[in-house]
């Protein structure tokens, strides 16, 4: 389907492009949200990203995944304008000690409230690990396709996303305990 | 890796994680850019063809003027420094012309931002 649509926008017809847009503006934005946790900049890091893909349509090798081209320029559009902001995000920073909350609870509860909890804990998460857990679990990208969108090792993944499932489910069990 | 088991819940609890994008007008405001850098690219194209085309001409005036200003006009103190003049005009012009050459291609290379 997306490789029709590539060969309608180099044929020319600039709306064919509303189809991409329309498939991958939410994960661009959770992508996004993920390393920047600021929505405002987020919004025009999605929007910078598709001006580039646009762009770089032609140069674009079919035989790989659109998904992953364009992921991998998300990502690097929000990295970049991380660094350009210089802003310091207050992430969590592991203890040890510190109990993780056990995921059957958190699958009984309320599907709202379990969603909301769950995006302020991700919030809370350093900017690789949410990333890593949203590629890996919601997007469910192979950790290939991890490699490909964010240039790590393929063993940095792993222990990135290691340390983020135990962060996370620390995170969530100080949340539900302050509601 | 976790045991496929803790795999499997943590995917489940995930599915929660996407987040929306709820800007109303996202789409049209690419889609906009997109027209308006089409245009501008363009209207780039046309200015190169233009400034390539006075080129020549500057080119092709000045040799012609160049060859056959002797044929024509006596040789004298005076007409040589009209000739170099007319020289450094020419190759002035030239400089112009590519000077404007590059600051159009540099244009027309540069990526689509809002």
């Amino acid at each position: 389907m997306d490789n029709q649509y590539i060969q309608k926008i180099r044929d020319g017809d600039t709306d064919a492009f509303r189809y991409f847009i329309q498939t991958y503006r939410d994960m661009a934005f959770t992508i996004a949200m993920s390393i920047l946790k600021d929505e405002q900049t987020a919004e025009e890091v999605v929007q910078d990203a598709f001006l580039k893909a646009y762009n770089g349509l032609k140069k674009f090798n079919k035989q790989s995944k659109f998904s992953t081209w364009f992921y991998r320029i998300v990502t690097n559009e929000a990295l970049q304008r991380l660094k350009k902001n210089k802003k310091e995000l207050i992430s969590y920073v592991e203890k040890y000690d510190a109990e993780p909350v056990d995921e059957n609870t958190l699958l009984q509860l309320d599907a709202r409230e379990r969603q909301h909890l769950l995006n302020d804990a991700l919030n809370l998460l350093p900017p690789k690990e949410s990333l890593a857990l949203r590629l890996f679990y919601l997007e469910e990208n192979s950790l290939k396709d991890i490699v490909a969108i964010t240039d790590w090792s393929e063993s940095n993944v792993k222990v990135i996303l290691h340390r983020a499932r135990k962060n996370i489910l620390i995170i969530l069990n100080k949340l539900m305990k302050t509601r | 890796m976790q045991m496929p088991n803790m795999d499997d819940q943590f995917k489940q609890l995930m599915q929660g994680s996407k987040l929306s994008l709820y800007s109303e007008k996202l789409e049209d405001d690419i889609i906009l850019k997109i027209r308006e850098r089409a245009f501008y690219k363009k209207r780039i194209s046309k200015n190169i063809k233009v400034s390539i085309t006075f080129l020549v001409v500057t080119v092709i005036v000045g040799l012609i003027i160049s060859d056959s200003f002797f044929r024509f006009t006596p040789i004298s103190p005076f007409s040589k420094y009209t000739f170099l003049l007319f020289q450094i005009l020419i190759v002035f012009a030239c400089i112009f012309l590519i000077e404007g050459l590059i600051k159009l291609s540099k244009k027309q290379k540069e990526p689509l931002r809002f």
